[in-house]
């Protein structure tokens, strides 16, 4: 019996030597570096891609922008029904509006799902299959430059998205540069009317508005907030923002509304009204959106 | 029973069949018996792969979660009309929604939105607004020791008013996250793991056995306390376990889905027409019920005006509204003395 034992004893010795020496070996050099990205997006979620995806799904129209102007349009296989720009975007397949289903987006077999935080519960369903979901919402434009650089990062065109940043980045000191240091004008941004609601900070366009030299008026509230009309005409913005349509004739439209019309930038008809299609897309063109925005604001500065 | 059973189970293979995305039903089914030990290495795999996804993850999951909440709901409605013994009495009168609604909002605007870890944070959050809601309640219509009936509903209706009042209040102050409260108060089915369906089985096992075991003391209530006490039944140590038991049961279903309306109100009553109102009966049939009926909307808001998902709640609404006035205007509809 003890020798069975012992007999047993090696044997099991010499197996765990050789199974230890052939770990100890040299390892095989891998073929080729393997690609793998690890990103951490705006849920706080920490995803690693080990693939370069080469199936991408959009369910927000500005980051199919920032796809497009990556160079990565040829890889995307879906977007949602809003999602017009650039132009070639109208021939990709539409997999649902911003609440898309879970289920038309797995049916294009997507190796990575973009997402704004409107459709959670399409995200969420998302989490529970293999696929890797990445939620971005940027609100102000470093938030841009950041959400292209983990987009570019993702994608595996890092080189991409500094060239891109870079050049954005540039434009908008270009920008600023000329707009005066002090005496900003004075700006409300009216996101909507009855009730009537404005744009505190931390909001993306409160970012945009400060960039292009404005000051806004609600800059002490944060977010979107209901605003009272009395403290619109107390604090007499010089300019007024606008995002929705008033028609052709904003500068009457608000002068409609009692009171509005003691307000300076009524008197001196500065309603500057935004496409909607920009201000809601953080994305590549909001430099662009600065400088329009710039122009409006300091309409002598001659840009 | 069986053949209800029987038409749970057609519902639940219709939801998984049907979907936003056309799959020919004979690969579902494919894709369904390929997961089983013996008959799925008979089957050769011909549809492409990550369609699976869409069937295990998505609509199965989902259809579970409905047929769940849809039981869940029916259950409690059928305890709550027959403890508050009004035939208007739904899972939500004693404020439960409200409860949980007003907690939800309170952890979108001030506490984690969609972190990783919010995820949790919710549904916990809205279980508990749900049973501190009633616990008031409860505290508020005991009176000398007894729990009154009537109180219970002025209490319910004073207290969940409250309760909305506050998640306006939240409302106001959320701004960005106003969308996401909204997306929350109509009522959600969509799969958000596991563990949150484990817990719904759970809540809905213990409360749906309580309820069970309490059935014959729930037909002697219905007839009236003092002849329930007249028969020896302990009437409330009854109410006290039933109104526990159906909380518990519409906490967990809130805190999983959302307010889905319609099915807590409707389902006790087709059942009850057709069933009689045996609580013996009574009780596990509404489950069923329930389960089928939600399985059913759901699958129609999904696929209806595909790829868009109508809520849930919509359906229930369009579908049980209508039904309900049938059944009032309807002879049928036995008179309550």
């Amino acid at each position: 019996m003890l020798k069975r034992l012992k007999q047993i004893l090696s044997a099991g010795i010499v197996l765990a030597t050789i199974l230890l020496l052939a770990g100890c070996g040299p390892k095989p050099e891998p073929a080729a570096v393997r690609w793998q990205a690890t990103i951490t997006d705006d849920s706080k979620a920490t995803v690693t891609l080990t693939a370069r995806p080469e199936r991408i799904v959009s369910l927000s129209p500005s980051l199919t922008e920032i796809l497009f102007a990556l160079g990565l349009g040829d890889r995307v296989v879906g977007v949602t029904s809003w999602d017009d720009y650039p132009p070639e975007v109208k021939q990709k397949p539409v997999v649902g509006d911003l609440k898309a289903g879970a289920e038309a987006v797995l049916a294009q077999n997507p190796h990575l799902v973009l997402a704004s935080g409107l459709n959670m519960a399409t995200v969420d369903t998302l989490r529970q299959t293999k696929v890797p979901v990445l939620v971005f919402d940027p609100q102000s434009m470093e938030d841009i430059f950041h959400t292209i650089i983990r987009i570019a990062q993702a994608t595996g065109v890092e080189q991409k998205g500094q060239d891109l940043t870079g050049k954005m980045q540039r434009e908008l000191t270009q920008i600023t540069a000329s707009l005066p240091g002090t005496d900003r004008v004075t700006v409300f941004i009216e996101v909507g009317w009855d009730p009537l609601f404005t744009a505190g900070n931390a909001t993306f366009l409160h970012d945009i508005t400060t960039l292009a030299g404005g000051q806004n008026i609600a800059g002490d509230v944060t977010g979107w907030v209901q605003y009272s009309t009395e403290d619109v005409i107390a604090k007499n913005p010089a300019v007024i923002i606008t995002t929705t349509g008033h028609g052709t004739d904003p500068v009457s439209t608000i002068k409609k509304r009692p009171g509005w019309d003691r307000i300076t930038a009524i008197q001196n008809g500065r309603v500057v009204v935004l496409d909607p299609n920009l201000v809601y897309r953080p994305g590549p063109r909001s430099v662009e959106l600065v400088r329009e925005l710039a122009r409006n604001l300091y309409p002598a500065a001659g840009k | 029973m069986p053949a209800s059973l029987f038409c749970l189970g057609l519902a639940l293979i219709l939801g998984i069949a049907l979907g936003s995305v056309k799959l020919p039903a004979i690969t579902v089914g494919e894709i369904l018996l390929a997961r089983l030990p013996l008959l799925g290495d008979r089957i050769v795999p011909h549809w492409p792969q990550h369609l699976e996804a869409i069937i295990w993850q998505v609509r199965l999951p989902r259809v579970i979660l409905a047929a769940l909440v849809g039981a869940s709901l029916a259950v409690a409605g059928t305890a709550f009309q027959g403890l508050l013994r009004n035939p208007l009495a739904d899972p939500y009168t004693l404020g439960v929604s409200s409860g949980a609604a007003a907690a939800a909002a309170f952890t979108i605007v001030f506490g984690v939105t969609y972190a990783g870890t919010g995820l949790f944070v919710l549904p916990v959050a809205a279980f508990l607004g749900g049973l501190i809601t009633v616990i008031l309640v409860y505290r508020i219509a005991l009176s000398t020791g007894r729990l009154m009936i009537h109180t219970l509903i002025l209490a319910g209706i004073i207290v969940g008013s409250f309760m909305s009042a506050l998640l306006m209040f939240f409302i106001a102050l959320a701004g960005d996250g106003v969308h996401q409260i909204l997306a929350w108060l109509m009522g959600s089915l969509a799969f958000k793991g596991w563990g949150q369906i484990w817990m719904l089985a759970l809540f809905l096992a213990i409360g749906l056995t309580a309820i069970l075991a309490l059935s014959r003391d729930l037909n002697l209530l219905v007839c009236g306390e003092e002849s329930a006490q007249q028969l020896g039944s302990n009437t409330e140590q009854t109410k006290k376990l039933l109104l526990l038991a159906a909380t518990l049961i519409t906490g967990g279903a809130v805190a999983a889905a959302g307010t889905i309306g319609f099915v807590g109100l409707v389902v006790p009553h087709v059942m009850r027409l057709l069933v009689g109102p045996d609580h013996r009966v009574l009780v596990p049939l509404s489950a069923i019920a329930g389960g089928l009926f939600l399985v059913l909307a759901d699958t129609a808001a999904r696929t209806v005006l595909a790829p868009v998902e109508l809520p849930v709640g919509v359906v229930t609404a369009t579908l049980g509204a209508p039904f309900f006035l049938f059944l009032l205007i309807s002879k049928r509809y036995p008179a309550r003395s």
